[in-house]
């Protein structure tokens, strides 16, 4: 029994390991990865708005089960990020370039700005440009890997070149073909996310009520 | 006739026993300063601690040691990646450069160890909100925010791991000691700020030594040179924000001007007196007498001091002029009997007056020791042994030394200098007085008074703006205003500073300030500690808490529930202490606020940012803490002392005036006193009338008026029987005196300034009003005036 509970975080970290590898074996620089991604670039330059949705799955070491949330996102290239949790519980996540705010029954329930955390500026423009696909932006940040798969599929990896950044995400794994489909963070204790993108067919500028949210 | 014998034998007595304390003077100087002469340039040495509290004092110099040794520099470029190698460039050439202690560019972020310094103590410790939500009731809310960091994005910014920090209170605890930094943000490891069209990296440097020692300015100002050219090449722009940069600046400009106008004031007085005297000699003997009351001076200042300040070298190269009136009322006596001056005889006629001078000047420099300035102490301590030495060498050496006879005078200045010559007071005369009093009382209505610290340091425009761009782009710097705790031991130093913190809260909500960083948010006193550890074993970590609430939901076994809660349980038990935090990367951002032990009493400082309003934070009353506000209290400090020089000045004036009544009676002496009196009275109207404000330095410098002008008058009364030769003597010390304190007036640093334009103004004036007031030539036997 001991010996188990000893072997699963080991598994885990081994089968981590083995996901992560191949998105690093290519080092590439923006103007490469660019080209890899074009086509899902392509897509995106097409629409300043991108709806759809989400499941996120969190696989903690130490923790038994992997916790999954899934609910809806809007991104905007202007505003910024809305990330609507829906289960297991209702609660809204918006991410600006100022300030990151949490709402709960759309009461502001925590709210955290870029002046009182100098972190939280690279956090967002990371997320940014990783959901934009923005090689150039991310290259100031990041070691940049990636590599064409079949057809339009690609993977992208990022190595942080800061100690900072490391310590929020180690390496990040994004695959897609003509859009995002699955992020991946490694932190540094092993803990996993895995984000599993789904777009909707909605393209439609933000509306009034969505607006108002970024404006929180 | 056996008196003329006994005479010469004490002049000869004394020539050699003068002799031979000069040479051990050279002696002294060579061994002891072996040339190498060490400046402070540091102006607040000068000036007594605000505090009167030693232990404050001592705590407040080690802070601002420490602050002080900090420049902060921003490379800008338009480019963000030129910007960034510009400042890995510039930074790599300070490290590598003499003088520099430690430089920060990449972040240092050592988050992991943090959260492992941390990890034996977290059940004790608790962020503020998280403290009021427990003991209030409202655990809901601190659970849906950890729920929150499982399920969303908000996790990311969480340091702690939900594993170790199921409730998350490990990472608000963290969280909320981020230091805000304004406008400055974290980007690929850097600090960095946009403003100006340019992303600007910052860069902070700290010297190895305070940035006030002339070797630390000599050694580090070329490494930085070096390294803004360097990033200059790479196309960023450097500016800069520290004391080094300034003090290095305003002691050059300070050296510079000590050296060119002590030349100046040299070559001019070499000049005068080879005019007046068509010979070598007497240029030699002044500059022999004054070299030696310099060396004098020097070795007894070093030797009591230590140090000299650069601010005494000032004054000394001003200690010149004085010091030269003694040789030439000495050397001028010989237009008194031209042909057949004997230098031995010299002394009878001319040491009741050059006495009389020095007792008045010593006197002076008496008053001073004792005023509460340590710094004045060293000019003290410097003036009156320079002095007393030249005027040892005048009265001494000078008699056998064979001082050359008076050259002829050429008639038409003979009639200039007759026609100056003291006369029964006419209407010309007390016009002028009374035109000198008028400007003096309607520019004194117009003085404005200004004591700040601006004064001490001249600033060139561009290190100002430099100066203030920094602070623009950064918005929100820390100010050079803090609060300073103390306390018996270090837990009270700590529970003073928690006791402070809620006032604190509150002026901030009010944006009296916009932040602070206080090292208790992340050291708690082992009392709150405490308080911490029974509140959480109250209610999360209670049988049927959050805790055990959260850990059934991230889905562990009801055994393994029971086990971590336990774990928990047995853990809120231990207590972080200052010795394992400071040794611990836990202390990384705020190990510079704790001062630690300082002569028996432990003391922390709490950092403000923004201040909008000093008044809300001076009214901050608690027992062992204290606002500190160098600045201002300097300004505070200025002004008191420059009313005790005022003070001190007319105090002088009326001890001048008892001690020369003695001497003269009451009118006479009052005449005498008379002269430099409205001669300050005037130069104060003057700057009135032309704005100058007056400050210490300037209200200083009037006390140099009473010595100088005294003697002016002194002097011509004592001189009655020879009035021709009285009278060259003053105009020839008023000439050299204007050539060297009047070249002060032209110091760009605006103290010396000060001084200058004082003296200038007020020698002027000074010989002026002694040559209305003085007394008509007494009618004395013939032969001992000329009078063809």
């Amino acid at each position: 029994m001991k010996m188990y509970r000893l072997m699963l975080p080991l598994m885990a970290l081994a089968l981590n390991a083995h996901a992560a590898a191949p998105a690093f074996d290519h080092p590439a620089n923006a103007e490469q990865l660019k080209q890899i991604t074009a086509a899902a670039a392509r897509e995106l330059a097409k629409t300043p708005v991108l709806r759809g949705s989400f499941v996120q799955r969190k696989f903690l070491s130490g923790i038994p089960k992997p916790l999954k949330s899934s609910g809806n996102y809007v991104i905007s290239r202007e505003q910024g990020i809305w990330w609507h949790t829906l289960l297991p519980f209702d609660s809204d996540f918006i991410l600006t370039p100022d300030s990151m705010v949490q709402l709960d029954d759309g009461k502001i329930a925590a709210r955290l700005s870029a002046e009182q955390q100098p972190g939280l500026r690279v956090v967002g423009d990371v997320f940014f440009s990783i959901f934009s696909l923005d090689p150039s932006a991310l290259a100031g940040n990041f070691e940049l890997f990636g590599q064409r798969g079949e057809r339009d599929a690609w993977v992208m990896g990022l190595r942080p070149k800061s100690s900072v950044l490391r310590n929020v995400m180690s390496e990040t794994v994004i695959t897609g073909a003509t859009r995002v489909d699955k992020v991946e963070f490694w932190d540094s204790h092993g803990d996993r996310t895995e984000i599993t993108l789904s777009s909707s067919a909605n393209i439609a500028p933000l509306s009034a009520e969505e607006a108002a949210l970024f404006k929180k | 006739m056996s008196t003329e014998k006994n005479r010469a034998r004490g002049v000869r007595l004394r020539f050699f026993i003068w002799l031979a304390l000069m040479l051990a003077v050279c002696v002294a100087f060579v061994a002891d300063l072996k040339g190498n002469l060490s400046t402070e340039t540091d102006i607040l040495a000068l000036l007594p601690g605000a505090q009167h509290d030693p232990v404050v004092d001592r705590a407040l110099r080690e802070f601002s040691d420490q602050a002080g040794r900090k420049i902060i520099f921003l490379v800008g470029s338009r480019n963000a990646e030129h910007a960034r190698a510009a400042g890995a460039a510039f930074a790599a050439a300070l490290k590598a450069g003499e003088g520099i202690a430690d430089v920060q560019y990449e972040v240092r972020n050592r988050v992991g160890e943090t959260v492992t310094a941390y990890q034996a103590y977290r059940h004790s410790l608790l962020s503020v909100k998280d403290r009021e939500r427990l003991a209030s009731g409202h655990g809901e809310a601190l659970y849906r925010d950890a729920q929150r960091a499982l399920y969303t994005p908000a996790g990311l910014m969480r340091p702690a791991t939900p594993a170790e920090d199921p409730l998350g209170l490990l990472s608000d605890f963290l969280m909320a000691q981020v230091p805000p930094l304004g406008n400055v943000q974290l980007d690929g490891g850097v600090l960095s700020v946009r403003g100006e069209d340019k992303h600007w990296v910052l860069v902070i440097a700290e010297t190895r030594d305070a940035p006030f020692v002339t070797a630390t300015q000599d050694a580090v100002m070329p490494v930085i040179n070096g390294a803004t050219e360097k990033a200059r090449v790479m196309d960023a722009e450097v500016l800069s924000s520290g004391l080094l940069p300034h003090a290095a600046y305003a002691a050059k400009q300070a050296h510079r001007e000590v050296a060119t106008f002590g030349l100046v004031s040299l070559i001019g007085t070499i000049l005068l007196l080879l005019f007046v005297h068509r010979s070598m000699r007497p240029v030699l003997m002044s500059a022999g007498s004054i070299a030696l009351g310099l060396m004098a001076a020097l070795v007894a200042c070093h030797w009591i001091f230590g140090r000299v300040h650069l601010l005494t070298l000032v004054f000394g190269s001003s200690l010149i002029g004085v010091a030269a009136d003694y040789s030439t009322y000495f050397l001028t006596d010989a237009f008194r009997v031209p042909r057949r001056w004997n230098g031995r005889d010299a002394v009878r006629h001319v040491a009741p007056g050059v006495l009389l001078g020095l007792g008045t000047a010593l006197t002076a420099y008496a008053v001073l020791m004792a005023a509460p300035f340590p710094g004045l102490r060293q000019i003290a301590v410097f003036s009156a042994v320079g002095l007393t030495v030249a005027c040892g060498c005048v009265l001494c050496l000078f008699p056998m030394m064979r001082p050359p006879q008076a050259p002829d005078i050429s008639p038409r200045i003979e009639k200039i200098l007759r026609a100056l010559l003291p006369q029964p007071m006419r209407k010309g005369g007390l016009l002028i007085l009374l035109l000198i009093v008028l400007v003096g009382v309607v520019g004194i209505s117009r003085l404005t008074v200004v004591n700040d610290l601006h004064l001490m340091q001249a600033t060139p425009p561009q290190l100002k703006e430099s100066e203030r761009r920094v602070r623009a782009l950064m918005n929100n710097p820390t100010e050079s205003q803090f609060f300073l705790v103390t306390g018996a031991t270090d837990q009270d130093v700590l529970r003073h500073e928690e006791a402070l913190l809620p006032k604190l809260d509150a002026l901030q909500a009010q944006g009296v300030i916009s932040s602070y960083a206080a090292l208790t948010r992340a050291l708690p006193s082992q009392k709150t500690q405490g308080e911490n550890a029974t509140l959480l074993l109250r209610t999360a970590y209670a049988p049927d808490g959050l805790l055990k609430r959260m850990l059934t939901e991230l889905g562990y076994e009801p055994a393994q529930v029971s086990e971590k809660l336990a774990e928990a349980q047995a853990g809120a038990r231990a207590r972080l202490t200052v010795q394992d935090w400071l040794a611990s990367a836990a202390s990384d951002s705020y190990r510079h606020l704790w001062l630690g032990n300082v002569s028996g009493h432990f003391a922390t400082v709490i950092t403000l940012g923004g201040i909008r309003d000093i008044a809300a934070l001076r009214a901050v009353k608690q027992a062992d803490v204290r606002l500190v506000d160098k600045v201002g209290d300097i300004s505070t400090l200025l002004g008191r002392y420059q009313q005790i020089t005022l003070w001190i000045v007319m105090l002088g004036y009326v001890a001048v005036l008892l001690l020369f009544s003695l001497r003269y009676g009451f009118c006479s002496a009052l005449r005498v006193v008379l002269s430099p009196a409205i001669a300050s009275v005037g130069t104060i109207g003057i700057f009135g009338l032309i704005g100058e404000p007056l400050n210490l330095f300037s209200t200083f410098s009037l006390l140099l008026v009473l010595g100088i002008g005294i003697d002016y008058a002194i002097f011509l009364r004592e001189g009655r029987v020879s009035p021709l030769s009285s009278m060259i003597a003053v105009l020839v010390c008023a000439a050299t005196a204007l050539l060297s304190f009047g070249m002060l007036a032209f110091s760009s640093t605006p103290f010396i300034h000060s001084f200058g334009l004082t003296l200038l103004i007020g020698i002027t004036l000074a010989v002026v009003v002694a040559q209305i007031l003085a007394e008509p030539a007494l009618p004395v036997s013939p032969g001992e005036i000329r009078n063809d």
